[in-house]
């Protein structure tokens, strides 16, 4: 049984750590996308592909096996289904699926190996006019993606993770009421980033329902949301309300300079099991200062106050640097941060992908960190092998 | 001032003296800015141009097939718009009546000129923001203004449903040095 319990701890502990969840290619500023709307239906990125973005896809992202003629365009590779369905116009849709193993150590655990499935998702959007909606519906292990579950047997969590109605007031304007990855810092993959774990903004299953608004024209672009809390979650003590917000500015076509705001209150934490208002504060930059070189940062303010206590200052941050040898293949290398009460948590990763076909690419990271805690810090160690399919 | 910065001024000051004197020297770049949906821009850049000298102007030429915007099949998709193989130039004609540039012992100057922008083989008027700067072997310029596409009579640019906005701008840094 404690065998069992163990192996259990590490899965989940396996799953937290895994990075990538969604596509949200956050280093296209390399290819001066500052911004994220004319690729990804959600206007913040990630998640569903707009057809420009499948395009895309093709163009810069993954690496071509031949020479590109003047006449060379995406073709049948960028569409749904490699084109072998043509889909109206109204429609957008996809399928994800991403797994691989993982190998983690901590002192107190052997290593162990274990497969992680991470994405079995379905997305669709139909556009009637200026009106969207938005879902997607996936299917994982129970134990992943607790957050976005709709219902569960003791194998299988049937999950969505965003189901949205928008309206595009203008070119410029949207409006959305439904769940949502939340507006905060830099929308990367690695969703268990301690930038984004610690905020709670992850695009893994840290979506929140509530209403959103998004502005993009020129060089700015901002989005706040209301949250209204995870109505997923039940009971409704556990929901969060509050909001959540960024503005950016472009500063050329390689630089994006931001901050973001976050502040939620939770009549009972899902954590701390206690009343909590959470508050995120900082700043977040993406740049390419070099051609094929680009540098994700963000950096936030804690404040976290539990019910009859002062509140606890901290702060988390998160750099990266991701270079493109040659297009399609990428190695990274980030640093992040995590201070709270009991000291300050330290982390380094390493990542190689490689988009080395259509709408597939294989990815490895190593990712070491030293863990606070009140007995000092606990290194960890994980391995992690996926690939990634899409149609 | 130096000698040759005088020379440079005094020039430009007589048009019908500076005919045909000018070159380019170090680096020059051109650049363009258009908006498309949401926050998406697209920014072209070229370092090939030349600017050659009338009685009466400054012509400033760049070839289309030399703006790149950092994604080839984007730069094909312009190019097409723009009818390249038809038209493969752009250019600037700047009256040098227009020009007000650093007078003796200024170092800068800065002004605006009424020019002519020929894209797709279409001249439209252009306003023209610039600024001179007096350097050791010439005179550098950082000059911009805003055109619009369809006046040019290039169709609004649509892929997979992503267009661009047709005003756009354009930016030019430079430094000019008589012929020696």
């Amino acid at each position: 049984m404690l065998k069992r319990l163990t192996a259990l701890a590490v899965m989940l502990l396996g799953l937290l750590l895994t990075p990538n969840t969604a596509h949200a290619y956050a280093w296209s500023v390399n290819h001066g996308y500052t911004t994220c709307a004319t690729c990804h239906a959600d206007p913040g990125g990630g998640g569903l592909l707009t057809d420009y973005g499948r395009a895309q896809g093709e163009v810069f992202i993954r690496t071509p096996w031949a020479e590109r003629g003047a006449d060379w365009e995406p073709g049948n590779a960028a569409q749904f289904a490699f084109g072998a369905v043509e889909l109206p116009k109204w429609l957008l849709t996809g399928a994800v699926v991403r797994g691989g193993p993982a190998r983690l150590s901590t002192p107190d655990t052997a290593p162990s190996v274990f497969p992680i499935v991470m994405q079995a998702d379905l997305r669709a959007q139909v556009t009637v006019g200026r009106v969207r909606a938005y879902g997607s519906l996936g299917a994982l292990p129970t134990g992943a993606a607790e957050e976005a579950r709709v219902l569960r047997n003791d194998t299988v969590n049937l999950y969505s993770r965003e189901h949205w109605l928008g309206v595009d007031v203008s070119g410029d304007l949207i409006l959305r009421a439904g769940r949502m990855a939340l507006p905060f810092g830099n929308r990367i993959l690695e969703h268990s980033a301690w930038a984004r774990t610690s905020t709670r903004t992850d695009i893994n299953a840290d979506q929140q329902h509530g209403v959103n608004a998004h502005y993009g024209k020129g060089d700015w672009r901002a989005e706040v949301m209301g949250i209204a809390g995870n109505l997923q979650l039940s009971p409704a003590g556990y929901r969060e309300r509050g909001y959540s917000g960024l503005v950016e500015y472009s500063i050329g076509p390689k630089l994006v300079v931001g901050a973001s705001s976050l502040l939620t209150v939770a009549e009972l934490d899902i954590q701390t099991l206690e009343p909590r208002t959470r508050q995120a504060h900082g700043l977040q930059v993406r740049s390419s200062p070099v051609q094929g070189l680009a540098i994700l940062g963000e950096g936030h303010l804690l404040v976290d106050a539990s019910d009859g206590s002062a509140p606890n200052l901290g702060s988390t941050g998160w750099v990266q640097a991701d270079y493109e040898i040659v297009q399609g293949v990428h190695v990274a290398a980030a640093g992040e941060w995590l201070q709270q009460d009991v000291g300050t948590s330290l982390g380094g990763w390493g990542s190689a992908t490689w988009f080395f076909a259509p709408k597939t690419d294989l990815r490895v990271d190593y990712i070491h960190r030293q863990n606070a805690s009140l007995s000092g810090r606990t290194p960890s160690h994980m391995v992690l092998g996926q690939l990634h399919f899409s149609l | 001032m130096t000698l040759r910065a005088f020379t440079v001024s005094t020039l430009l000051l007589i048009p019908s003296l500076a005919y045909g004197t000018w070159n380019l020297e170090g680096k020059s770049k051109i650049t363009f800015h258009a908006d498309g949906p949401a926050g998406f821009s697209i920014d072209g850049a070229s370092q090939e141009f030349s600017i050659t000298e009338t009685q009466e102007s400054l012509v400033f030429s760049v070839p289309v097939s030399s703006i790149s915007t950092g994604i080839d099949l984007r730069d094909d998709h312009m190019r097409t718009y723009a009818e390249a193989e038809t038209y493969p130039t752009v250019t600037l004609t700047l009256p040098k009546d227009q020009l007000n540039f650093p007078a003796q012992g200024q170092k800068k100057s800065v002004g605006i000129a009424q020019g002519t922008f020929n894209l797709h083989g279409v001249d439209q008027p252009a306003k023209i923001k610039y600024a001179m700067k007096t350097e050791k072997a010439g005179v550098s310029w950082v000059a911009g203004f805003g055109f619009n596409t369809e006046a040019h009579g290039i169709v609004v640019p649509d892929y997979m449903g992503v267009t661009v906005d047709p005003a756009m701008s354009a930016q030019a840094k430079f430094t000019i040095v008589p012929a020696e």
